[in-house]
This record gives structure tokens, sequence and C-alpha cells, in this order.
């Protein structure tokens, strides 16, 4: 009923022929890489295969929970999605970050990204109920996916510049310094790190490319005007929600460098 | 007359005040007893601290035990290092020698509370430093390392950290006079990228002394200097503790050099103390 109506709106459907000719992409890349003798056909398979699998499923998951909508179902899937961006965090890491640092991402992932999506559901967009499928998924995901990466890239800072240069931060203690005036200058920059993508982002948004949300809404018929509200919308969002995560993530970070003796836990 | 029949009115009156103000300056004096007391049985659980407040009043007898800044009492850190009892810096300078490797850095890591030992008691002035609040203790006993770190651009700007850090307001007149007895000829917008490592050690120890803790730990200040700077620096170094009421505990390559000025000697060897020896003034 729904992509009836929005068919008269003028939105092309693509036939599953269509959709396989796509593909042809990536017959091509897999030649080019064959012939340049780079061997990561693999890779780009696996990934492409991956995709594939995955956007289906998730396609008939939505389509099913968006006609049933059910508060633990919302939630069930919101924890799953936390519960991968929290793995894929640390597969990411290049250091291991040690048992106290995991609790903290994850606690950061959980605090950062449930507060700001709330503010967002419930002030910004009045969503009534508050767990209507349709739009809390996908706020959703955009807010714990952009966190993800600047949780990635705030904790591998933190993480490898702490373990590579413990030096740094114990001099700093030898001379008085409190653990957070020693670790200010590695915290700050990790924080910069972490949100640098999420600003550059918001510069060239609309000049340089179109935001994936405000594109997808376009594309489905959605007058521009509207689509660039959401966008808008969404990125404060995107923002308030990384800047949010990091800030606990390097802030309670710190501390799990620290016993109670004030001294620098270095892992031998 | 009037000025007499005041005078005769004020006589008790000062009486009284004086009383009064010395009665309540009593009052504090056993209030703060009591409290330590009572801090320090009920909540830290420690008897240590209530002998030493017991001491006090004894305290000519112990006098002579009493002194000594740092204690330290069967002290084990892994495998490096195992003291069975050493008494330090009780006078202003106290040198520390021995071969590379035997465990000299550690015993300043020890002392500095950047690392503690896995058995064995510490005492700073008497209290164990686990009952320090770790940065107060580190802003009394600061510690300069072998190599170290300048942290800013220029040498203004690493003067200034010294404040963040340390918390302690320093001033850059000072801290080039500091620079001219170290026979640093430096200006204080000078790049650290460009210094020797023998000029970064300086500022660094100028830097110390600039903030000037009561107890400064120096782990081999003047290794990158050539031997009669060396003289000179480590001289400079004693005048500074004994003009200033601070004491000095280094590490030094050189003991021949140290030994002009030191009021303690202490030889490390293989991670145990070999010798810890006076010397007359």
């Amino acid at each position: 009923m729904d992509s009836s109506t929005v068919n008269d709106l003028g939105v092309i459907d693509i036939t599953l022929i269509q959709l396989i000719l796509a593909y042809v992409f990536v017959i091509i890349l897999i030649i080019m890489i064959k012939k340049q003798d780079i061997s990561r056909e693999k890779q780009i398979i696996l990934a492409t295969t991956r995709m594939t699998i995955q956007l289906v499923l998730v396609g008939y998951l939505l389509d099913f929970i968006f006609d049933n909508p059910h508060p633990l179902a919302t939630l069930a899937i919101f924890l799953l999605m936390e519960g991968f961006a929290v793995h894929n965090i640390m597969g990411r890491m290049s250091a291991s970050p040690g048992s106290a640092m995991k609790r903290v991402i994850g606690i950061s992932m959980l605090a950062g990204t449930v507060s700001s999506l709330l503010f967002f559901l419930v002030a910004v967009i009045g969503l009534s109920p508050w767990y209507y499928p349709r739009y809390f998924i996908p706020i959703a995901g955009m807010l714990v996916g952009n966190s993800m990466t600047g949780i990635s890239l705030g904790a591998e800072h933190l993480v490898s510049q702490i373990q590579e240069e413990p030096e740094r931060v114990e001099q700093a203690l030898m001379l008085g310094a409190s653990p957070e005036t020693a670790t200010r200058k590695i915290a700050n920059q990790s924080f910069y790190n972490a949100i640098l993508p999420t600003v550059n982002s918001m510069i060239g948004m609309g000049i340089i490319f179109l935001p994936g949300m405000m594109t997808g809404q376009i594309l489905s018929g959605v007058s521009p005007l509207v689509a660039i509200r959401y966008q808008i919308a969404i990125m404060l969002g995107i923002m308030g929600s990384v800047t949010l995560t990091v800030f606990l993530l390097v802030k309670l970070g710190v501390k799990t460098f620290f016993n109670q003796r004030k001294q620098l836990k270095i892992k031998n | 007359m009037l000025k007499n029949a005041g005078g005769a009115g004020d006589g008790p009156l000062f009486l009284f005040l004086i009383v009064i103000i010395l009665t309540s300056i009593l009052v504090i004096i056993l209030a703060n007893i009591l409290v330590d007391i009572l801090v320090n049985i009920l909540i830290l659980n420690n008897a240590s601290n209530f002998s030493v407040i017991c001491n006090l009043f004894y305290f000519k007898k112990k006098e002579e035990r009493m002194i000594d800044l740092f204690f330290l009492q069967n002290v084990e850190y892994k495998n490096i290092l195992t003291v069975e009892e050493l008494q330090l810096g009780e006078k202003a300078v106290t040198s520390i020698s021995g071969p590379s490797g035997g465990g000299k850095t550690t015993l300043l890591r020890l002392l500095n509370n950047i690392i503690s030992p896995d058995r064995g008691d510490i005492f700073y002035q008497k209290r164990r430093l686990e009952e320090y609040e770790p940065l107060e203790l580190r802003r009394r006993v600061m510690m300069l390392p072998q190599n170290p770190i300048l942290y800013g651009n220029s040498i203004r700007e690493s003067f200034l950290k010294a404040q963040e850090f340390s918390g302690s307001v320093v001033s850059l007149t000072e801290a080039e006079e500091l620079m001219e007895h170290l026979h640093l000829e430096k200006k204080m917008e000078d790049t650290t990228e460009e210094l020797s490592g023998g000029e970064r050690q300086r500022i660094a120890l100028a830097r110390l002394l600039l903030i000037s803790p009561e107890t400064m730990l120096l782990d081999e200040p003047t290794a990158s200097l050539d031997s009669s700077n060396e003289r000179g620096i480590v001289h400079f170094l004693a005048d500074y503790a004994r003009s200033r009421s601070r004491k000095v505990i280094m590490v030094t390559h050189a003991p021949e050099v140290a030994a002009d000025v030191a009021d303690q000697e202490v030889i490390i060897e293989d991670g145990h103390l070999k010798s810890s020896k006076f010397n007359s003034p």
C-alpha cells in the first residue's frame, strides 16, 4: 500500500534484474585487481557478499518490525546495534585495551547514545510512541554508527599514546601533576581526533556531497525542503551523540590508566 | 586622670584577653592532636601515627632516631631492588652511586611514589608513603628523570609547564637567574628542539629548582656534562639546597664529584644496598 503511493510520486522501483546489473561494478573491479596482481579479490567478494546478505536480512526484519511495532523488539534491535558497535570498536583497535577500558567503551557508547537518542526522538522529532520503529531504528543506527567511529578514533589515540609514551605522562606526575593534568594533551587530542570526521562532514555537506539520509529521502519522493530539515536535525543529533560519547570515553578512559596511588599502570 | 582611670580598668581586661587567647591556642592544639589520633586510629586504622604524636612529648630523647627524611624497611621491588633498612637524606645532600642497572633509578621512583614496593615500607618524614595523598607527596618530593621531557616548544613554555604541573607559581625572572647559574646561555624564546642533551637536562633542572620542592630526587642530573661543568653544577646544587633548607638526593655516575659535597653517600649494587656512610661536615 505504502509503495504504491510512493510510486505515484515518481519513484522508480528497481527490479531484481536491474539490481543484478549493479553487480557488474564488482566484476569489473575484480578483473582489474586480478590483472594488477593486487590479490585483494577475496576481501572484495567477501565484503560484497556480506553487504548483500546483511541488507536482505535487515530488509525483511525491518519490514516485519515496522508492521508489528513493539517496544521490546525496538529495544532488542537497539541493543544488538550497540553490541555490534562495541565489538567493532574493540576489533579495530591496534593496541588491545585493558578490561577496564573495554568497560569504559561500553558504558560511554550506551550512556552517550541513549541520552542523545531519547532527547532527539522525544524533544526534536516529538515521536509518539517513543519506540515507533520506522523512526527509532534508522535514527538510532545513525547515532550509534557515528558514535562508534568517534569512539574508535578517540580510544585508539588515547590507548596508543599512553602506551607508546608512558614517560610523557609519568614525568608530568613526577613534577606533581594530577593524572588529569598529566594526560590533558593526549585526552584533548583524542577528543579532537574523534569529532573531526563529524565536523568535516558537516563542513562539506551539501556542497561536496549530499548526505545519505537526505539522498534516500529525495529518491523516495520526499521534498528536498523536508529532507534538509531532517538532515540538519540528524546532523546536530549525530554531533551531540558523538561529542557526548567521546567526552565520556576520554574522561573515564583516562582514569583507567591510573591506580589509587595515582601511579600510571602499564601492562608489561 | 582619665588616662589613669582607663589604665586601671584596662589592666584586668588585658590579662583576661591574654588568658583567653592562650586557652584558645591550647584548646586548638589539643583538639588537633585528638582529631589526629581519632582519625588515625579509627579511620585509617594506623597506630604508627599515634606513636608519632606521642613521641612529640619525648622529642628530645628520640631526636637522633627521628631526623631521617626517608626510611626504608624491608623494601622489595620485583627482582630489581631489595633494601632491608636504609636511612636517607638526613642532611642536605645525599649521593647514590653504583654500577648501572643496579636499581638506583628504581629507588628514586619508589621514593617519588611513581611505583610502590611489592613488600616493605617507605617512610617520608615519619609517615608511610601510602598515608600521604599521592599528589601532595609528589609536590613535596619531586623527581628529575635522566632524560627529561621539556613539554613546550620554547624554554619559556617549559618553565610555565612547571607551574601547570606543580600548581605553584613560578617567576620567569628567577628562571633566568637559574639558567645563568647553570651556565645556560639561552633566551626564554629559544625553541627547545635545538637544545643539546646537556642543555635539556639543565633546563629541566632549572625548572625543578624553580618549583623548589622540599625534597628533590635527581637522576644523574649531570650525565651529559663535561667534568668541569659537572663539578660546578654539583656545587651549585649543594649550595642551593643548604641555603634554602632543601634536601637533594641524587643518583650520580661520578661519585668522586659528589663526594665533595655529599653529606651521605649511598652505594647500590645489583639491587642491594652495599654501603651507606655519613660524611662529617
